[in-house]
């Protein structure tokens, strides 16, 4: 088995869905129908994962969320309707681990569980030095080192750049917003310079990106902020 | 304006100086003419004429009571003087004396008070044809203006070139008062009373102020703009130390009168502008729930159909025919998502929100996030994409933008039977960004290139295609794209296929 799945949804559809497809994938599917439910499964099922949908019928998804990040570390992956940009940064920002746009495929739902999983158990593990060397495709980041190479060739990048390759490379897979790159690159007093990231993401992707009309590592997620590509998503 | 005060004061100075060398002057000549003419004619008869004409004269030329009366005075006591027994003496015991000097006094007033009001009438005509002027040309001006900051800009410049005074336009808003602009130099924060004398005057729909008819060295004035039953708001003058005559205040009423109309012509306009808006989304609105009934109406069915002869023949039926079945109802569900996605884009626009919350956003990225996506949609999507090496951001709401390409490249693929790679192109022009979708296909039948965008009554495609979900998109597309102030058009390329572009404007229009 490779691990148990909380499912946070009302809708009877959905969740057949989601757990016929978790079933068929080797998961164990646990389903809390709103949020009370789900509090208490989260004290006696404990998760690996949990799915959580924002739109609950006795509570705002987002305090649910506030609340089981309070007590528990298990990653989170928050479900959302395709036009409430606003709803996934809000998500992320309160520590979601990742979001996932309904209506989704199920490779895409499967990956995405994959990631979260595989980031809850190097965080487990404490892995530090495999964490601090990122391999995708011919991209290698050794955050540890400050090198980036690509195609066995070290691509030299300004010092900014490196910063936000190297925080994006140490959550590969997931979503970081603007606003979290920002922070933590500028810090708190430079919340406005969108623009600046801006135009060091579009550097950076002209260094490391082949084709810019598909990037193959930097994934813009429009509205929400850049995720680096991992390798469980191929 | 200390200037103006200074010349001012340097014209009355040079006046009285005027008047009395003028006084002098033609008193010495009157008593020197009846010197000669008591010479020659050796008698005094014409004394006290020649006298007479002085007083005239002077009161003619100085316009002014003072001087006619001094002259008049002067001359009694001239003749008195000079020309009457005892020569050289005055002596006023001859009798019937008081009654000259009486007569010489009414002529110097009565002469006085005819120059200074015919004086008082060509000042007030001349004055008059000044105001008349500075009126004509206010009109003049206020033909060309666009928009109500424009005229609240000529507002404030006409009245601060005509009354020489700090001036502030206040407007209500509710029960506020609002600065919406202001010409010299005001104080950074006005006092209350100030805004109690602009309620006031905007209540009463007069002029009120304090310090008009009296000095006060903090003068205020304010002045209601209004027209039949509305008073949109006060412009209020700073005076200091001046005052502004009963004439002035009722010219500058005048000229605010005209701009209340300007005022109203344009809320007219801004109106009339809006119903036409409204109505056009109106159009729209219907048109979208009609294309979108017949657009979800036929997968629906074919959903329903499918699944039904699964539920109902299922054991029966041969698992190629089953899995095709399944196949449908899968792509089925796929465009009614797709369509759907569009559907609510277009609720993020319109009524529900005027305002798009837009940013700044590099384009390649939002164009990299399109062809990913479309991708997905078709996995054997042929694209070939042409950005600017150049970084360029642009204002505009992304996943909006993003939806219109998608739509653009659908449409590109699936109507235009496209032989070559569809082409996605950037360019950057002068003040706008222009992106086009290039197919290889059939083109469009040129009266369909305007319609397809309104989606009213299309023509099927040369090729035969069905035009399934064309109008919807692309009407939708319209609507994103003149939400951003840009423009949308077809054409079709000589030697390749149709040709959809949209431009976005490099910077937000200044509202």
């Amino acid at each position: 088995m490779n691990g148990n799945v909380l499912i946070i949804e009302d809708e009877e559809t959905i969740v057949n869905v989601l757990a016929s497809i978790l079933i068929a994938n080797e998961y164990i599917p646990v389903i809390a129908k709103n949020g009370a439910q789900a509090l208490t499964m989260l004290r006696s099922f404990q998760p690996d994962v949990i799915l959580l949908d924002l739109g609950l019928p006795d509570m705002e998804g987002l305090d649910l969320l506030k609340k089981v990040k309070e007590t528990n570390l298990c990653p989170v992956l928050v479900v959302s309707a395709r036009d409430k940009e606003w709803e996934k940064v809000e998500a992320l920002d309160l520590g979601a681990d990742d979001y996932i746009t309904k209506p989704f495929g199920n490779s895409e739902l499967l990956a995405r569980i994959r990631v979260a999983l595989r980031n809850r158990s190097e965080n487990d593990e404490r892995t530090v030095n495999n964490r601090a060397i990122y391999c995708c495709g011919k991209l290698r980041i050794d955050s540890e080192r400050h090198i980036v190479w690509l195609n066995e060739e070290r691509v030299h990048l300004t010092k900014n750049e490196q910063r936000i390759i190297e925080l994006l490379s140490r959550n590969p897979g997931k979503v970081l917003t603007y606003d979290y790159l920002i922070k933590n690159i500028w810090g708190a007093d430079m919340q406005d310079n969108n623009r600046i990231l801006r135009v060091n993401m579009a550097n950076i992707r002209r260094k490391l990106e082949e084709n810019p009309a598909e990037p193959q590592y930097i994934i813009t997620e429009i509205g929400v902020g850049y995720r680096l590509a991992d390798e469980s998503y191929f | 304006m200390a200037e103006v005060q200074e010349q001012t004061e340097m014209t009355k100075l040079q006046k009285a100086l005027y008047d009395y060398a003028i006084t002098i002057i033609l008193l010495l000549s009157a008593t020197a003419i009846n010197y000669l003419t008591i010479l020659y004619y050796d008698n005094a008869v014409n004394v006290s004429g020649i006298y007479l004409l002085a007083v005239i004269l002077i009161s003619l030329l100085t316009g002014s009571y003072v001087w006619g009366i001094i002259s008049a005075l002067c001359s009694v006591v001239g003749t008195n003087f000079c020309f009457t027994y005892p020569y050289f003496a005055i002596d006023f015991s001859v009798s019937g004396y008081p009654f000259t000097f009486f007569i010489m006094g009414a002529v110097a007033l009565g002469s006085c008070a005819l120059t200074v009001n015919m004086r008082k009438q060509r000042d007030q005509a001349h004055q008059r044809e000044k105001m008349t002027q500075v009126i004509n040309e206010v009109d003049q001006r206020l033909l060309q203006v666009e928009c109500k900051k424009d005229i609240v800009a000529l507002l404030l410049e006409c009245l601060y070139t005509q009354l020489e005074c700090p001036i502030l336009y206040m407007e209500l808003q509710g029960d506020k008062l609002v600065c919406q602009g202001h010409n010299g130099n005001i104080p950074e924060q006005l006092e209350s009373l100030h805004y109690d004398i602009a309620l006031q005057s905007i209540k009463q729909r007069r002029i009120v102020g304090r310090g008009i008819d009296e000095e006060n060295d903090k003068g205020f004035l304010s002045i209601p703009v209004m027209w039949q039953e509305r008073t949109l708001g006060a412009v209020c003058v700073l005076l200091y130390e001046r005052i502004l005559s009963p004439d002035v205040r009722a010219f500058a009423q005048g000229l605010v009168n005209h701009f209340a109309i300007a005022f109203e012509r344009q809320e007219l306009s801004e109106t009339q502008q809006r119903i036409l808006m409204e109505k056009q989304a109106e159009q729209t609105r219907g048109y979208l729930l009609r294309a979108i009934s017949h657009d979800l109406r036929t997968p629906l069915t074919g959903i329903l159909g499918a699944s039904g002869s699964i539920l109902e023949n299922g054991e029966r039926m041969q698992s190629d025919l089953k899995n095709r079945l399944i196949q449908d109802i899968h792509e089925e569900a796929r465009w009614l998502l797709r369509m759907i996605e569009n559907v609510l884009s277009v609720t993020k626009i319109g009524n529900y929100n005027p305002e798009l919350k837009k940013s700044m956003e590099p384009v390649e990225e939002v164009v990299a996030d399109s062809i990913v996506k479309c991708k997905k949609y078709f996995p054997d999507l042929k694209i070939t994409l042409c950005l600017p090496d150049e970084l360029i951001m642009l204002p505009m709401d992304p996943v909006l933008i993003r939806q219109v390409l998608i739509n653009l490249i659908d449409n590109a693929y699936r109507h235009g039977n496209s032989k070559k790679n569809i082409e996605l192109m950037v360019e950057k022009k002068e003040d706008f960004v222009e992106f086009s979708v290039q197919d290889y296909g059939a083109g469009m039948a040129t009266e369909d290139l305007t319609k397809v965008f309104s989606g009213m009554g299309l023509q099927k495609r040369k090729d035969g295609d069905s035009s399934r979900g064309l109008g919807l998109g692309m009407s939708i597309c319209k609507i994103i794209i003149e939400a951003h102030s840009g423009q949308i058009f077809a054409e079709n390329t000589a030697g390749k296929g149709l040709r959809v572009a949209f431009r976005l404007p490099m910077e937000e229009k200044k509202a």
